[in-house]
């Protein structure tokens, strides 16, 4: 069976969606199917909006050019959805992974028509001690919702990539932060 | 013939969007302590102040990008960073 | 880390480069940072600090003299690499041309940039064309992974000593230098047994019997240099060819066909482009092909020495070329359509070379450009004299 799946994220500079990207296609590529990862650069400062594409697919993946119509789209900061648009495009009944630490009643409205999946990232990030300069890491426990949808990547193949990644106490901030978050999900 | 287009761009507010929306956090003047000296005005690498006919600094909320350097520079502590939330 | 077995990773085009740079053991690396270009030498000095790289990083005030400090330690023997792009690529100009004159096996990577002013850091390919006339032979890579497996092949062409020319692997800026996919790296036993033993490299400099190099000769001295040098880029095609198949055989991955063909045997339309929009354009064949349509793609991987053999071979049987050019010589047309359109002259094809150009100043270049140009084409939009201007989907 082909699967293929389009992702666009959605950040500010500093949160690391690039290495979270990255780290999805790691972990994808381990399970057999082919990954990419596409930054787009434009101003490279801390806080402003950035965005990255990453394409998953069980055959060898050639586009590296925009993501119109995505399949899911990762939000790192709730305040972003009335800066950026990043609904735009995203297919019916598509899915929006989103940080819901600013998360609104009135956002919850324009999300109606996707499948939502709000995860509380900066608490988790901070139950897991997970920061970087002080900044809880978010985008490691919206990496866990991206896992629970897409379904083809196991914890344990998670948590081997992001111990490769980061040795030691960092790796097993990560791990507990993907872990708790995965928990939450289930929930 | 077509018209000669230049290489040139002309300053402006407001070149990549409102810059506003990089800020995690937001200078807010105590006007009571303000001793209009304009040092914020000054450092403020935007520039995202004015001073108003009074002579007091004025932040345009629009441009701040939230870097705190006003803050940082203010001598009698009259500027706080208030969380965006 | 030390690679030991093949490994399969998720790398930037920039790292993938670095790492093979690395496994291809480098002596000296003078380098000066520009974007899109930073990494790969960010990347290799954090080699050389973990002690995986036993290199001298050469910290120059300049790309001039990043490409001076590597015509001194090419010359002295050393096997010598570099990298930079737009502006730093201009700015080691004259430099280039001397490295490839005095015959020296430098290996340098241009991450295609666009040139200013307006100030670009997006990828265009007009500055490794200006490299065209050089003497350097040039290869442009379409992704990650081909980046790594030419730059390990552009060491062992470079020190051939029937050879002896500077070889520079090109990629796109962003689209593939910050492109994070899967590479497959060959482990540092493999590499050391496919490259040269890079002691062998003959140093042009001699302390035992000294002489001046790029001394003023009667000028056709000079006219049989260059006309050497042109006989050396012709005769190369054979060892760049023997080289990718030897290659193939090591990895299963064809570099010996020179050019990189998709769908094109029947094609009665090949699609004919560089770097990473021919990624787009493999897509947008799958695409026209599921409607039926006879096309195909050719990413020409080698620019010089020009594969002429190769490419009359993909277009035998096809009746029109569409050429896609992302850099333009002004006043002329598309640069890559340039390149191609003396072939139907000199070869007496009975074809028409359309000229597009698409994507300058990194303009992203999609499947649909391709696909709404060969649609217009086919109901006679335009003739194969103009040149087309494709911009965001709209002629211009």
């Amino acid at each position: 069976m082909t699967f293929s799946m389009e992702i666009r994220w959605h950040g500010r500079g500093g949160h690391g969606i690039v290495s979270a990207s990255n780290l999805l296609c790691e972990m994808a590529m381990r399970k057999g199917y082919y990954g990419i990862s596409i930054p787009i650069f434009g101003a490279e400062r801390r806080g402003a909006p950035t965005k990255v594409y990453t394409r998953i697919s069980s055959r060898p993946i050639y586009k590296r050019s925009e993501i119109k119509n995505p399949d899911m789209v990762v939000i790192t900061d709730a305040t972003l959805l009335h800066i950026v648009d990043p609904l735009n495009g995203l297919k019916k009944g598509g899915y929006v992974v989103i940080n819901s630490h600013r998360l609104g009643e009135d956002d919850m409205s324009l999300l109606s028509q996707y499948n939502v999946i709000p995860i509380n990232a900066v608490d988790i990030a901070l139950k897991a001690d997970l920061r970087v300069g002080g900044i809880p890491v978010v985008t490691i426990p919206l990496l866990g919702g991206i896992l629970k949808v897409i379904g083809i990547i196991d914890l344990d193949t998670a948590v081997s990539v992001i111990r490769e990644k980061w040795e030691g106490e960092l790796g097993e901030k990560n791990v507990k932060a993907l872990e708790m978050a995965m928990e939450v999900i289930k929930a | 013939m077509s018209k000669v287009l230049y290489p040139i761009s002309k300053p402006g507010p407001g070149a990549v969007g409102k810059t506003s929306t990089w800020r995690w956090q937001k200078p807010v003047i105590d006007l009571n302590k303000c001793t209009k000296c304009g040092l914020c005005w000054l450092y403020c690498p935007e520039p995202a102040f004015d001073i108003d006919a009074e002579g007091y600094p004025v932040v345009k909320y629009d441009w701040c990008k939230g870097c705190g350097i006003c803050y940082e520079e203010c001598p009698v502590d009259a500027i706080e960073m208030v969380s965006e939330e | 880390m030390s690679i030991t077995s093949r490994v399969k990773k998720v790398l930037t085009g920039n790292h993938a480069t670095a790492y093979a740079v690395m496994q291809a053991r480098v002596d000296v690396i003078p380098a000066y940072p520009i974007t899109p270009q930073t990494t790969i030498v960010e990347k290799l000095d954090e080699f050389i600090e973990n002690g995986l790289l036993d290199a001298s990083m050469i910290r120059v005030e300049s790309e001039h003299s990043a490409m001076a400090a590597a015509i001194g330690a090419s010359a002295a023997g050393a096997r010598t690499y570099t990298a930079t792009s737009s502006h730093g690529l201009l700015y080691m100009y004259e430099n280039l041309w001397w490295a490839a004159n005095a015959r020296l096996p430098i290996v340098a990577t241009f991450v295609t940039r666009a040139i200013g002013p307006p100030w670009n850091i997006w990828s265009d390919h007009q500055d490794i064309f200006t490299l065209r006339d050089t003497g350097w032979i040039l290869f442009m890579a379409k992704n990650a992974q081909e980046a790594y497996d030419l730059t390990i092949q552009a060491f062992k062409i470079a020190e051939n000593p029937n050879i002896r020319l500077p070889v520079g692997v090109g990629y796109d800026g962003f689209y593939t230098s910050h492109t994070s996919e899967p590479v497959e790296m060959l482990s540092q036993d493999e590499v050391d047994s496919f490259l040269p033993d890079k002691r062998a490299i003959k140093p042009l400099l001699d302390p035992e019997h000294p002489y001046t190099i790029g001394n003023l000769p009667d000028a056709s001295f000079n006219f049989l240099i260059r006309k050497n040098m042109w006989s050396s880029m012709e005769s190369s095609l054979d060892y760049i060819r023997k080289v990718g198949y030897e290659y193939y055989l090591l990895t299963g991955r064809n570099y010996g066909d020179l050019v990189d063909k998709y769908r094109t045997d029947d094609a009665e339309t090949i699609f004919v482009s560089i770097g990473a929009m021919a990624n787009e354009g493999i897509v947008a064949v799958d695409k026209l092909r599921a409607r039926g349509v006879k096309v195909g793609h050719m990413a020409l991987r080698l620019l010089r020495p020009f594969p002429t053999a190769e490419v009359l071979d993909v277009l035998d049987g096809a009746d029109r070329v569409i050429v896609f050019s992302r850099a333009l010589s002004m006043g002329k047309g598309g640069v890559l359509f340039t390149e191609l359109a003396d072939l139907a002259y000199r070869y007496h094809l009975d074809i028409d070379v359309y000229d597009v150009v698409v994507g300058l100043s990194g303009v992203e270049v999609v499947d649909n450009d391709f696909i709404k140009i060969f649609r217009d084409v086919s109901e006679g939009v335009f003739d194969n004299k103009e040149t087309i201007f494709l911009l965001g989907g709209k002629y211009v």
